[in-house]
């Protein structure tokens, strides 16, 4: 009888009951950024809630409504440029098309003809001898420079299967294309021409005219897994080894002096958001929190709405881009700064709950809370912004906030969302993302590795002299494996091994403790290689080891 | 202090001296030129604080049956517990837990409230021990242990007793082993003392039911979250100690009841005797809200077509969350006192004739300015024209007036419109939609008597058989027939019922005038000879008079009903001065309630002459052209490539068209070109990497792997 499973239905409306396609738990926000190819996928597709007949299906046109910015097609939409140098490509016409306006400001001279009427140089082309060839006295001349890469890469293709001499025929064809004729399908030049045209005519008009056609979207579904088939990888294979590479320092001192364009237009948006502040301050007042979004950095605005609006209120600047911020760094700023609590708290939902606690038992308060970046990189996991929606509830909590990266609302599940209750502003400034970006790992930048080394000597310092001699060993070894491209590190027996040879462990239970200390400052790196054996790697860069080999000799 | 460069800092705290707390008046009333900005805030308040307790009394009403049910079911459910183990029937439901599942639709955002209602709403009748579990403080089951037994053993009413006790109490469950044995242990000793329990509920309250053993009532919110397999053991714990404890589970399921038996094994699920709880969904919650608060005379506040229909869509599209609606509202309310000038009589009509009057000139200015008001104006002879333009004193007399009707015409408006869906949501394929508020956004958009829809409505009245037309019609008595109708409306439902008894003596009317009919046509001969044509014609012509007695007086009523509805239900915005009243600006709220973060970058990078303004920017959005600013052209060269970008291809790609802005000075070595350029492409790289357009890579040297597929 136990397995008797009895399920009473009692409802209390019979009828109730409702459909949603794709809106479940976590999925608001999906559905949200979705919306827009939703309304061309299908219609009649949807479900409303039973109350409305299939039938009387209405595609939400209130929603859709967006003459004044993109639609979503462009934006979501699928195109595969999978050859090579079409950047390049595209960036010299768009270089040949463009006739400097001699008003502009930041023209600082006018070019002494407009690049279309002259008569274009040689390009240098990727190979050697070509580059040597460009005549001397052209350089006097504005040119529309042609970058390394010419030829599409298909084509290029196509002609080292023709056993052509690859750097003779990218010159002969492109000296063609300079001619601008008629040329044949072979050349570099039709090619090009042809090229841009077919682009242009599948890539630009289609895009135009999508927006009223709904049948066009099936088709780029197929490119999408057409592009993504494929592993091969069309790009060209030159790299930057070339270039001497810049670290911080440098490029923020070169940056200090480029001019910015367009200043006066970035200033008068600037007003614009200004003359916000006190709407703001109502919402706020009101029950919502604030969304700031749009390209640029928010950080200046939102400095300044501290300083002057929020001036004399309690307010905490949280800045969510910074690398190692964490959700106690944040609970722990206002437990301890501001309430004052000496004590500890045994989890995060607790100290959430003092918060509440204290600030709702107590006489109302205003607390404004500035987050630059609610979706930096540390910021992200549900559980922060579980809390961070938790402390927006408190009464008399305010939270402003900006956010930047292009698909960040999806942090937010519905009912996160709904507990922010975000009013969003688009306060779009073209300000650069200095500070913001200044934490991050650029590409070209080159990682100084001071920190590291600093970190490491410290370290050193403070360890026995077998403690030191072990990791230098295993730095050692490092090194000599830098051309390994397989190296994962050196397995724990073999350091074992070595260290029992160098008479610096009679244990491995010793080696052990000793290696505690490098893993808790992070300085030894465990790695499980595939038969399950734990190698050691030390996660610093050859040159930063270099460096600390050297300096450990000289002392 | 500055907030910016710190490397060891990442949050910043400026505390004021004394608590300070923000006045929105403060705010509100930044122009200290505009006179009316303090009455439209003091409007605002009254109207915004209305509607919220209103809509509060509706979100309690609405649930007061299922919770009814629920209540019903926790307390029979744990009416059976005893600590006898001789009890027959104590054996045999033993196996089973006693669960409620409660349905409650996909609308998350609105659970928090109506759970909160729900447990306070239990605490009081039914039993103090209750604990709430949220999937997401529950990763395991020894935090749904241990959530679940402090907060059963740690409720109010412990604290209570550990205050007369001293301290140990709380002491205690911090460092309690959190397992259903201790609570089990904790439960005997507090209710199986036949004396003590008596006077532990006696003090701690009148308004528990003196059931001798309370049950433990533990609500899981949202059912589909948690781990299956936590799910799973905490249910066989559970079970295990039914004997000991009188457990009753309550589960909030978002989708369907199959949903506990797709997280639970058979095994686990026939250990739950399930009772299903169908909480009413949501947009019955939203109808009642639109009638109260909208569809009213009472409110003044209203929302045009757009905007209603903007939250609608958001509504039915994006979440099916009232809450969400609500706060739309509320936007809207606080954005028309804000930015609107002439609400400063959006409010009822006593108030609003006095406000009136107090008027100065530069707000009948703004009167003057709002377009239904000069559309009424050119609508008058000339000599009142220069009259309402000129004098202040007689244009507030005309204001008064026009109020008036503005308030007398909101008060014909909502019955008639009850009529009117009365009449057409029965009808097949719903031109006017099923809900009043289809057929009410279509009256909000234009003069409804003159859309498609309304003209296939009435084509399709005038179908109707009998029996139909005189149920409808007796709805529409009824409807007319209430308190709130105002006097231009009485003569409606006697007229209607005119119509009724005509239907219901059909057939003695259809005696006589058959007779009559009868001998026209027998006097009316065909003539003997005449063409096929003229015949056809002749006798098409008389089928098309012999009407029956039923059908004219069929279209007799829908005549009626006709000249009634398009009478009383003309577009508010034809009303003059329907600015005060209903607010417009759909694309405010579309902006701030449904942001649009990534179109926004992506117009930005791509057309930066949306925001900037300047005219050098202007051209074919697919062209590159140098005058942009550095981090456009980087993004629009980054278009062109496939899913892995070339660094050092793009750096040159981008020297190129810097260079051809700048006119190039000289020729340099492409080896070695410009450090400056080179910064400027690092920055402008590290911000589409910062903004999440391209990401590093490892597949290939100094390459980077794009992230988007758009081709804008």
């Amino acid at each position: 009888m136990g397995s008797l499973r009895r399920t009473v239905t009692r409802t209390a409306r019979s009828s109730g009951h409702q459909k949603v396609r794709g809106v479940g738990q976590g999925q608001g926000w999906g559905v949200r950024l979705g919306r827009k190819i939703e309304r061309s996928s299908g219609d009649g597709e949807f479900e409303k809630d039973s109350d409305e007949d299939s039938e009387v299906f209405r595609p939400p046109e209130a929603l859709t409504e967006d003459s004044e910015t993109l639609a979503g097609r462009d934006m979501y939409g699928f195109r595969t440029p999978n050859k090579k140098g079409q950047m390049t490509q595209k960036a010299s016409e768009s270089a040949q098309a463009y006739t400097p306006v001699s008003k502009t400001p930041k023209s600082k001279k006018t070019p002494v003809k407009t690049p279309k009427s002259v008569e274009k140089k040689t390009p240098k082309s990727g190979k050697k001898q070509t580059e040597m060839v460009t005549p001397a006295k052209r350089k006097s001349k504005v040119l529309p420079r042609r970058p390394e890469t010419t030829t599409p890469y298909r084509l290029r293709k196509r002609n080292v299967a023709d056993v052509v001499d690859d750097s003779s025929s990218d010159s002969a064809m492109s000296s063609e294309e300079e001619s601008s004729s008629v040329a044949s399908s072979e050349t570099t030049g039709s090619a090009t021409v042809t090229a841009t045209t077919s682009e242009s005519t599948s890539k630009t008009p289609t895009k135009r005219k999508m927006r009223g056609d709904q049948s066009a979207l099936p088709d780029m579904t197929e490119e999408y897994f057409l592009a993504h088939s494929s592993n091969q990888i069309h790009t060209s294979d030159r790299t930057l080894a070339r270039l001497g590479r810049m670290d911080q320092d440098s490029l923020t001192n070169m940056l200090t002096d480029v001019p910015n364009m367009y200043r006066k237009e970035c200033a008068a948006l600037y007003r614009e958001h200004r003359a916000l502040f006190d709407k703001w301050m109502l919402q706020m007042c009101n029950g919502f929190n604030l969304l700031l979004y749009g390209f640029g950095s928010k950080r200046p605005l939102l400095e300044e709405f501290r300083t002057t609006v929020l001036k004399g209120f309690t307010s905490l600047v949280i800045n969510g881009y910074f690398p190692s911020i964490t959700v106690k760094n944040i609970l722990n700023s206002i437990t301890e700064d501001l309430i004052e609590h000496r004590g500890s708290f045994r989890s995060v939902t607790d100290q959430c709950d003092f918060i509440k606690d204290h600030y709702e038992s107590g006489e109302y308060e205003d607390i404004f809370l500035i987050i630059h970046n609610i979706d930096g990189s540390m910021l992200r996991s549900d559980k922060v912004q579980t809390v961070l929606s938790v402390l927006a509830q408190i009464r008399g909590f305010h939270i402003l906030a900006s956010i930047d990266h292009i698909n960040g609302p999806l942090i937010w599940d519905q009912t996160k969302s709904s507990r922010f209750n975000w009013l969003w502003y688009d306060v779009t400034s073209y300000n650069a993302y200095t500070e913001e970006t200044s934490y991050e790992n650029s590409l070209l930048v080159q990682q100084s590795g001071a920190l590291a080394l600093s970190s490491l000597t410290h370290v050193m310092k403070s360890l026995t002299p077998n403690a030191r001699e072990i990791f230098m060993l295993l730095v050692k070894y490092q090194l000599e494996n830098k051309d390994n491209a397989s190296y994962i590190g050196l397995s724990f027996h073999a350091l074992y091994q070595r260290c029992r040879e160098a008479f610096l462990v009679n244990s491995d239970l010793t080696l052990k403790a000793q290696l505690t200390e490098f893993t808790d400052h992070k300085l030894i790196r465990y790695k499980k290689s595939v038969d399950g054996v734990d190698h050691l790697y030390i996660p610093l860069d050859e040159a930063t080891l270099t460096d600390f080999v050297e300096q450990q000799a000289e002392t | 202090m500055s907030t910016a460069g710190s490397v060891s800092k990442a949050c910043f705290v400026f505390k004021s001296k004394q608590k300070k707390v923000a006045n929105p008046e403060d705010y509100f009333c930044h122009d200290t030129s505009d006179s009316t900005a303090q009455t439209r805030h003091r409007a605002f308040h009254t109207l915004w604080d209305e509607l919220n307790t209103e809509i509060q009394i509706l979100q309690s009403d609405l649930n007061t049956r299922i919770f009814d049910d629920l209540i019903q079911f926790t307390q029979n459910a744990s009416s059976k517990f005893t600590f006898d183990p001789d009890d027959s029937t104590h054996q045999r439901v033993a196996y089973e837990i006693p669960t409620a599942a409660l349905v409650t639709g996909v609308n998350m955002p609105d659970h928090d409230v109506m759970f909160a209602n729900l447990i306070s709403l239990v605490r009081e009748k039914v039993s103090l021990y209750v604990a709430v579990l949220k999937s997401n403080d529950c990763p395991n089951v020894k935090s749904v242990m241990v959530k679940s037994i402090t907060q059963l053993m740690g409720n109010k009413d412990m604290m209570d007793d550990s205050i007369d006790d001293g301290d140990n109490t709380t002491v205690n469950i911090k460092k309690i082993n959190c397992t259903m044995s201790t609570l089990a242990a904790w439960y005997a000793d507090k209710f199986n003392k036949p004396s003590s329990p008596k006077k532990k509920r006696s003090s701690s309250g009148e308004g528990i039911e003196t059931s001798r053993c309370p049950p433990l009532v533990i609500v899981l919110e949202d059912l589909e979250g948690f781990p299956p397999h936590v799910l799973q053991d905490f249910v066989l714990i559970c079970s295990n100690h039914l004997t000991d404890l009188p457990i009753v589970l309550i589960l909030g399921i978002a989708t369907a009841v199959t949903a506990v038996h797709r997280v639970l094994p058979h095994s686990v699920s026939s250990l739950l005797c399930i009772e299903r709880f169908q909480a009413p969904p949501s947009t019955n919650y939203l109808t009642q809200v639109i009638n109260k608060v909208l569809m009213t005379p009472r409110h003044p506040f209203k929302l045009d077509a757009k905007v209603f229909q903007l939250l609608l869509d958001i509504f039915l599209y994006h979440d099916f969350s009232v809450l969400n609606f609500i706060r739309g509202l509320q936007f809207g309310l606080m954005d028309h006192f804000y930015s609107n000038p002439v609400s400063c009589l959006c409010c009822p009509l006593e108030d609003c004739l006095e406000t009136v009057k107090t008027l100065n000139h530069q707000n009948i200015e703004e009167l003057r300015k709002t377009g239904s008001f000069r559309k009424y104006v050119e609508s008058q002879p000339s000599k009142d024209q220069i009259l309402l333009l000129t004098d202040d004193k007689h244009l507030k007399k005309v204001v008064a007036d026009l109020l008036y009707s503005m308030d007398n015409y909101h008060r014909c408006f909502f019955p008639m419109l009850d009529c009117l869906h009365c009449l057409v949501k029965k009808l097949p394929k719903h031109p006017l939609g099923k809900q009043v508020r289809e057929v009410y956004c279509e009256c909000l958009k234009g003069n409804i008597s003159e859309t498609e829809a309304y003209k296939d409505a009435f084509s399709l009245l005038k179908a109707m058989s009998k029996d139909e037309m005189t149920i409808l019609l007796h709805q529409c008595i009824d409807r007319l027939a209430q308190e709130d109708v105002p006097e231009e409306l009485k003569s409606i439902p006697n007229n209607l019922r005119e119509f009724v008894n005509r239907f219901e003596n059909l057939e003695d009317l259809t005696q006589t005038v058959g007779d009559t009919t009868g001998d026209d046509e027998n006097t009316e001969a065909l003539p003997k000879k005449t063409d096929m044509h003229t015949l056809r014609k002749t006798l098409l012509e008389r089928k098309k008079k012999k009407l029956t007695v039923y059908e004219v007086i069929r279209t007799d009523t829908v005549e009626y009903l006709n000249e009634i509805c398009s009478k009383y239900l003309a577009c508010p915005r034809s009303q003059p001065l329907h600015e005060i009243f209903y607010y417009d600006s759909a694309s405010e709220i579309r902006r701030h309630i449904n942001g649009a973060p990534r179109t926004a970058i992506q117009t930005a990078l791509s057309n930066p002459y949306f925001y900037l303004q300047n005219p050098s920017l202007q051209g074919e959005s697919n062209s590159v052209s140098p005058a942009l600013p550095d981090v456009c052209i980087i993004y629009k060269l980054h278009l062109e490539c496939g899913r892995l970008i070339n660094m050092y291809d793009w750096l040159q790609a981008f020297i190129t068209l810097i260079h051809t802005r700048e006119g190039a000075e000289e020729e340099e070595d492409p080896k070695q070109p410009d450090k400056k350029l080179q910064a400027r492409f690092i920055r402008a790289v590290s911000e589409l990497q910062f903004l999440g357009f391209i990401k590093p890579t490892k597949r290939k040297t100094d390459h980077v792997a794009r992230l988007t597929w758009g081709g804008c």
